[in-house]
């Protein structure tokens, strides 16, 4: 008995594992074609059955990407050597063992440094450097937008870091904050027409996540690091006051980045170039507030 | 889609554009799996954003897929169900064989040939126990191998054969009667 049971399970699966087409499975016993005829009512049935998503799967697909992107961002060590060609360097000597084993240590020294580096530190650069590599090899707007909030989170905790250790913010870091906030402007007006809304509410929302925490920064911060969080702060802020014009003028928004002519969608008040409160660099893209 | 080795080593290694990738080959057949199980669109499409979320956190924590990514995905999808209701939830007015019910009837509407009423195979599709309906739903509607089935539900393929056979002998006797 039960070897007869064992023998229609395998028909049935064999059966079903082929083109699934009752049709088609004229060597089974009439028992089985019955069965399988049932499996392909099923699917045809189950495939009618769903309706579309409500949100098109798209403020998923965001927050998937940026949290692969921060999660990526944790491992960059690892590419920053293969980036600047230190882990070939490793592989090439593979044959060499006993240089293997002392750069394999090294090289995993370096990337763990790199990657919890902050700014001042020798190894701080690579890390940005590589981040910037990682960025450029982006080809998806929606990646390279999870990629710069990735980024951006990443100098916030890096701000906190320096914050608590009462250094300075220097000229650079927030030059370099500056540069992220408009190549995440920039990637989001990249972004499709469909999903442009989600990808604006989504940036806004981690805008305002990290302009939270530079606000508690704020309270908190030394006299020697107040003059740079501020510019870090503006910048963050600035961003996400562009996103909340931009969320009711998405077209004018994508018009502007998509040309790399962030002047022309200002904030209300701000004035391109030497005009007003707003200086826009107009090759880089870049943007100062003049004393 | 077949496993391309490249891309997934790719993503366990959380390569954005790579994770990207599998996120638009996977998204819509994962929420519509999830459609299927909790009867609601809208939470469906959330759980969806939670099944692959918890995807980056398994890779994370090194616990990434063995044989097939399908399976593995669909397992978790299986797993992110079972939370939802163990937290309260509750399948919605449409349940999973309701759907199936529906489509049933639009087929009716084009094609006489069918031999049972809606009620009947609402009745037949109920009365299979939970994990047979498991075992059709991943089998028929969602057409993954005995084998990846058998990954989902951490059970032998032999087991998943056998409960495959009983089930659509019972609902095919159900719907003969």
């Amino acid at each position: 008995m039960m070897r007869k049971h064992r023998s229609a399970y395998r028909a049935l699966a064999e059966g079903l594992d082929g083109p699934v087409d009752a049709t088609q499975c004229a060597n089974e016993s009439p028992a089985v074609r019955g069965l399988i005829q049932m499996a392909v009512t099923l699917t045809e049935l189950w495939q009618q059955a769903v309706p579309t998503p409500p949100g098109q799967l798209r403020l998923g697909r965001s927050r998937f990407l940026a949290l692969a992107a921060s999660r990526s961002s944790e491992g960059t060590g690892k590419r920053a050597l293969a980036g600047t060609g230190i882990l070939s360097f490793a592989r090439a000597a593979a044959a060499i063992a006993v240089l293997l084993a002392l750069l394999a240590p090294l090289g995993r020294g370096i990337v763990r440094a790199a990657r919890d580096s902050a700014p001042g530190h020798l190894l701080y650069p690579l890390k940005t450097h590589v981040e910037r590599v990682q960025y450029a090899g982006a080809e998806q707007p929606d990646v390279r937008v999870a990629l710069s909030l990735a980024f951006l989170g990443e100098r916030v905790a890096e701000a906190q870091a320096v914050v608590s250790q009462r250094r300075a913010l220097d000229g650079a870091f927030s030059a370099e904050v500056q540069q992220l906030t408009y190549q995440l402007l920039q990637a989001v007006a990249e972004t499709s027409e469909a999903s442009l809304p989600d990808v604006i509410e989504y940036s806004r929302l981690q805008l305002a996540a990290y302009l939270k925490v530079l606000f508690g920064l704020e309270q908190i911060a030394g006299a020697e690091a107040q003059a740079g969080l501020a510019d870090v702060t503006q910048a963050c802020r600035r961003a996400y006051l562009i996103t909340v014009r931009a969320l009711d003028h998405p077209a004018e928004f994508r018009a502007a980045y998509r040309i790399g002519r962030p002047e022309l969608f200002l904030l209300p008040g701000e004035r391109p170039l030497n005009g007003g409160s707003v200086m826009i660099d107009q090759a880089s893209g870049l943007w100062e507030t003049p004393l | 889609m077949a496993e391309d080795r490249d891309l997934l080593d790719r993503a366990r290694d959380f390569d954005p554009a790579a994770l990207a990738e599998i996120y638009d080959a996977y998204a819509q057949r994962i929420y519509a799996y999830l459609y299927r199980r909790v009867g609601s669109a809208q939470i469906a499409e959330d759980l969806t954003g939670d099944v692959f979320l918890r995807m980056l956190e398994a890779i994370r924590a090194r616990k990434a897929w063995q044989l097939s990514f399908k399976a593995w995905l669909y397992r978790i999808a299986h797993n992110v169900v079972v939370d939802w209701y163990r937290r309260g939830g509750a399948r919605i007015h449409q349940d999973m064989d309701d759907g199936v019910v529906e489509a049933a009837a639009r087929t009716q509407d084009s094609d006489n040939t069918e031999a049972w009423s809606r009620e009947e195979l609402r009745i037949a599709i109920r009365d299979l126990t939970e994990v047979q309906q498991q075992v059709l739903l991943l089998r028929f509607g969602e057409g993954l191998k005995v084998r990846e089935i058998a990954e989902v539900l951490d059970k032998s393929v032999g087991a998943i054969e056998a409960l495959q056979h009983r089930a659509l002998s019972a609902l095919k006797e159900r719907l003969n009667e």
